[in-house]
């Protein structure tokens, strides 16, 4: 909440420039967590504005580089884009607005917005689910216990696609009917056909 | 001739003892599975002979009457051609598994 204030004021700082008629800053979701525009400008239009640009590819592509500007000229105004980490400010200006001093606050607006913004926090990778043929050594190991040495092997021997799995799962579970114990083969059988064909 | 069947009888006995030791040894050495309970099969059958072969030299010495000899001899017989067929059997399951057999 603090923060959105924080915000309001920065761009309220921004509305004071002459020519410039409000803006906002939204999020990646299209939310709009800030904006300071004149009430004739419904919130539900501007809301409607920052989905749409949010949602959009070839804005989200533009808007990715190292210093993402984009600036918008119209007959009757312009607007302009900066990002901020992982939001954007919009700024609608007027044709009377003068463009050099609209660029330079808009450069100390967005340091003070990007300390409100903080960037993206890279999230810790979470570790790559285990493979089928780790999980099928995991299986082999926790039901066969001592016994499970030649049936590594056999997986160990096998190869990575779904087929030479299945081969070496069959030949497993024939290992273990063989010389171990039928009820534990089925066990055991079921479990690695689960695993394959999840 | 008597004699020599004695002799016979008693390296019989002597050799299906050891049979007998070996085979104990291996039952307890598998696990289980299809193997293991053909193994036990064959263990009994094992077992079966070695009394058989004891009884042997004694139906020989106490002269027992040919009828009953003769049912002794086919029972040996009889339970010889199980053993084979056990033995069959799992030779082919280790050979399927080893994959040595088409």
């Amino acid at each position: 909440m603090e923060g959105n204030v924080a915000k309001e004021a920065a761009l309220r700082q921004l509305a004071e420039i002459p020519g410039v008629v409000g803006s906002m800053v939204f999020d990646r979701s299209g939310a709009v967590t800030a904006s300071v525009f004149p009430p004739v400008f419904e919130l539900a239009g501007l809301r409607r504005l920052a989905t749409k640009l949010a949602g959009d590819g070839y804005f989200q592509e533009w808007m990715a580089g190292e210093q993402p500007a984009l600036e918008l000229r119209y007959a009757d105004g312009h607007v302009v884009l900066r990002a901020l980490g992982e939001a954007w400010l919009l700024v609608l200006c007027t044709l009377q607005s003068n463009a050099q001093l609209v660029a330079m606050s808009l450069t100390q607006v967005v340091r003070r917005l990007r300390i409100e913004t903080p960037p993206p926090v890279a999230r810790p990778s979470a570790p790559p689910p285990p493979s089928a043929v780790d999980r099928l050594r995991s299986v082999v190991t926790a039901e066969l216990g001592e016994h499970a040495a030649q049936a590594l092997e056999i997986l160990a021997a096998a190869g990575t696609r779904p087929k030479e799995l299945q081969r070496a799962a069959a030949e497993i579970e024939k290992l273990v009917r063989l010389f171990i114990s039928k009820k534990k083969a089925e066990e055991i059988g079921a479990r690695m056909r689960e695993i394959l064909e999840a | 001739m008597q004699y020599g069947a004695y002799v016979l009888a008693g390296v019989a006995i002597a050799v299906m003892a050891v049979d007998v030791v070996l085979a104990i040894r291996l039952r307890r050495a598998i696990v289980g599975g299809e193997v293991g309970q053909k193994w036990g099969v064959l263990t009994g059958l094992v077992a079966l002979f070695f009394v058989g072969y004891l009884i042997s030299p004694l139906a020989l010495y106490y002269r027992l009457p040919p009828e009953y000899l003769n049912v002794l001899v086919f029972a040996v017989f009889l339970f010889g051609a199980i053993f084979v067929w056990v033995v069959i059997g799992i030779i082919r399951d280790t050979l399927t598994f080893l994959k040595l057999v088409k």
